[in-house]
């Protein structure tokens, strides 16, 4: 019988890989991840609810309930940037069972994780139902061949107030499931303390924006956001009080955090887990600096009005329709067009960063539309190299940053 | 001519004899994507409903440009057909949020293309009181700008007369299905996937006589016997009769699906008596439903299940188009229930047009081995 991985100890020690890959000064910036680990590994110990969930949700309530949330792309991401090759494993399983090749491998892994019992199973399943194809169907699939109960918010691709109302009430049916599927009621008062918390570290998140949109950038990059999982928590606020401090402090010194900023990079996609230090070689072979990321830069709007769990849910349901992948993949191009083009002028870029996905397919279905509207209206060249994010097999480091090289030397010759 | 033979002529060529008659008397056409979307609507305001279906496309060199090589053929060659002016003739069309791919059919349609009439529906994923709600009101508005755009009325009264239209040629469909359930069934597979694209492209009136005349052709013959296999094919949008008869060739004989441009089409009813909008959205809603749809997985299985029962299949075929996820998920959930069924089960992947054909029949005649050593 083959030997069975802890994947939550992999998911652990992987998050602590990662933050040493970070200048030290900025490896507390691990913390919230490292706690929410640590209270899923708690709460399975403990017998009591997990669980899992896509990006594109609200932390918030779950926080408020104290059920934590494994969210399957994280664990893809984990388990492409760990050194045994998990993610290979667990891809390779899927594929066994019939989960096409050509699926995203953030699922794959999370399916073949779970066929081969590394994965515990969650007590349910509740997620959003974007941002792609692949989130929707491989969350219905699982749920059934592990046989707990399923709730998939329905999620229109319309971003108006309609749509708000909408959601807000898929909210609402949310927590009766929740309710009724663990026992757990959602309190008004903790609610609120958690949007409390939620609101504050938005702030910070929207100052730290502000930050990262001068010339030097003030701060190191960050790839991926704390407020997709620990939104509401105390560490989260923290985290993102400590970096806009460290940022205002860097911006009073008049330098930049990393020297030699040749060029203002904009990453419109996410980053590449089976290869970390691609962007450090970037930095250093080509002085480019990704100063904006699609999961790294929230833009959502903190929830203004707590006086009333209707308009907690609103608040969140607008929350939802503008986080991150949600808001490029799932409404119409307009909506995306808008988002890239303001991003564009207001952090400055110099030139666009498409490490587009094999499993993206709503992306790859407009590149061309994508790029001649940055490149014809803004005059930004875009650069989209084909990766897999979970699956280094796929395409090789070697062929992208081949890739990038020929774009950049001829950028810059 | 015999029935059969106007509608296979029918389904052979996207803008057919009577499209064009319905332009020259000044007629409208309106194309859409999915079964989801509720033809009845066009048709009360008047308009010819023509589901987009792009017989022939065998390249995708511009739809390429814009889409990629990662994205599904059939929404490739919906683009290519558009960019290439062979949707020229369409006045208008409605497109939705059927899966990645189809969505973004919309947004390329809309800046590479353009039409004079678009419209898009956001088509729940679930459902239930709440999206059928939701879903009324995507209905009433896409009424209204069809109204507006083409200056027609569309009252309940036509629209109820369009759902009992609708409701005459969903019985008389399932009528010829039905035939298929004999041991000697009349009509190949192959063959009755052109009857269906026929009826995509064809005014209803029309199609309505030519398949009362098609089911007493029917009636009459004695059918095919000499075939080794009964085979049920689902998966993802096909509507490729050039697929079927490869697999027809190759030795079994289709005789039931549950497939969007086949069974899962016309197989329930609209109701009729009430708001004529609230039935449509109902109905649409609940039919028996795409992958694109979660929370219901095991009353699409029962579906598939009935299907199989029904018309007395030896083997499945599921067939995947490449990069479509929505049935690439799905293929893992179907995998795991066959493995609690007796039944041969073959997955194929396909692209739109027919390729690989070969070793397409090479893996059906397998298939049709395994069954028929189950019978010995």
């Amino acid at each position: 019988m083959a030997e069975k991985t802890d994947v939550l100890k992999v998911m652990a020690f992987a998050t602590n890989m990662m933050m040493e890959s970070q200048p030290p000064e900025f490896r507390w910036r691990g913390a919230p991840l490292a706690k929410h680990w640590g209270r899923i590994s708690d709460a399975i110990e403990q017998g009591a609810p997990v669980n899992w969930t896509s990006f594109c949700g609200s932390p918030e309530i779950f926080r408020a309930m104290g059920i934590p949330s494994i969210m399957q792309d994280e664990v893809g991401l984990f388990c492409a940037m760990f050194p045994g090759k998990l993610n290979e494993k667990y891809i390779d399983i899927a594929h066994e069972h019939l989960v096409a090749d050509h699926v995203c491998s953030a699922q794959k892994i999370m399916i073949g994780a779970t066929l081969c019992g590394d994965m515990p199973p969650p007590t349910m399943i509740v997620h959003a139902g974007q941002p792609c194809d692949s989130t929707l169907v491989t969350y219905s699939a699982i749920s059934q061949y592990l046989g707990v109960p399923l709730l998939t918010l329905d999620i229109p691709g319309g971003r108006d107030e309609r749509v708000v109302q909408y959601v807000a009430d898929e909210l609402e049916r949310m927590v009766a499931f929740i309710e009724e599927h663990t026992g757990r009621k959602l309190e008004d008062d903790k609610l609120k303390e958690v949007m409390e918390y939620s609101n504050a570290a938005h702030d910070y998140s929207l100052k730290v924006n502000e930050l990262t949109k001068l010339v030097p950038c003030p701060l190191p990059r960050m790839l991926a956001t704390p407020l997709m999982d620990s939104a509401g928590t105390p560490e989260a606020l923290e985290m993102y009080r400590n970096l806009y401090e460290i940022g205002r402090a860097v911006v009073e010194i008049g330098k930049g955090y990393v020297p030699n900023q040749k060029i203002r990079a904009g990453l419109f996609s996410t980053w590449v887990s089976a290869d970390v230090p691609l962007f450090d070689w970037l930095e250093q072979e080509f002085g480019v600096m990704v100063i904006n990321t699609m999961l790294g830069t929230d833009t959502t709007r903190p929830t203004e009005d707590l006086s009333s769990r209707r308009k907690i849910m609103e608040g969140l349901a607008r929350k939802q329709l503008n986080a991150p992948m949600g808001r490029e993949c799932w409404a119409s191009i307009d909506h995306w067009f808008d988002y890239a083009v303001s991003t564009c002028r207001e952090w400055k870029l110099d030139v666009v960063l498409m490490t587009l996905h094999i499993g993206c397919k709503n992306m790859w279905a407009v590149q061309k539309l994508f790029r001649d509207k940055i490149a014809d209206e803004l005059g930004i060249p875009v650069l989209i190299v084909e990766v897999d994010f979970f699956d280094g097999r796929v395409f090789s480091s070697e062929g992208i940053r081949a890739h990038i090289s020929d774009f950049f030397n001829t950028m810059m010759a | 001519m015999r029935a059969l033979e106007e509608l296979v002529e029918l389904a052979e060529a996207p803008y057919n004899d009577t499209v064009k008659d319905w332009k020259e008397k000044g007629g409208k056409v309106v194309g859409f994507i999915c079964s989801y979307i509720p033809e009845e609507i066009l048709h009360a305001g008047g308009i010819l409903p023509y589901r987009l279906s792009p017989t022939g496309c065998t390249e995708t060199t511009e739809a390429d440009a814009y889409m990629s090589h990662f994205n599904c053929t059939f929404a490739r060659c919906c683009l290519q057909f558009a960019l290439k002016g062979e949707y020229d003739f369409l006045d208008g069309i409605v497109l939705m949020n059927s899966c990645d791919h189809l969505r973004r059919l919309y947004d390329n349609w809309k800046y590479s293309v353009g039409c004079p009439y678009m419209h898009y529906l956001n088509v729940p994923h679930r459902v239930g009181e709440g999206p059928e709600g939701w879903y009324k009101d995507e209905l009433t508005m896409y009424k209204e700008s069809v109204e507006e755009a083409f200056a027609v009325k569309i009252t309940e009264e036509s629209l109820a007369n369009s759902i009992s239209t609708y409701n005459r040629i969903r019985g008389l469909l399932k009528k010829v299905y039905e035939l298929r359930e004999r041991e000697k069934p009349p009509i190949k597979g192959s063959e009755m996937m052109k009857v269906l694209v026929a009826g995509y492209r064809c005014p209803t009136e029309k199609y309505e006589q030519l398949l009362e005349k098609l089911l007493s052709e029917l009636e009459k013959e004695e059918g095919i016997s000499d075939y080794p296999a009964r085979l049920m094919l689902m998966g993802s949008a096909c509507d490729r009769p050039d697929f079927v008869q490869a697999i027809e060739d190759a030795g079994g004989l289709v005789v039931a699906d549950t497939l969007c441009f086949g069974s899962r089409y016309f197989w329930n009813m609209v109701e009729t008596g009430g708001d004529p909008i609230s039935a449509l959205a109902k109905s649409y809603l609940n039919n028996p439903s795409c992958a694109r749809m979660t929370g219901n997985e095991p009353e699409r299985w029962d579906f598939a299940m009935q299907m199989l029962q029904r018309f007395k299949v030896d083997g499945i075929i599921c067939q995947r188009l490449r990069w479509c996820d929505l049935w690439g998920g799905e293929t893992f959930y179907i995998g795991e229930k066959i493995k609690g069924l007796d039944i041969p089960f073959l997955l194929l992947e396909r692209e739109q047009w027919l390729s690989g054909e070969e070793q397409l029949k090479t893996r059906v005649q397998a298939l049709a081995e395994v069954i028929e050593g189950r019978r010995k």
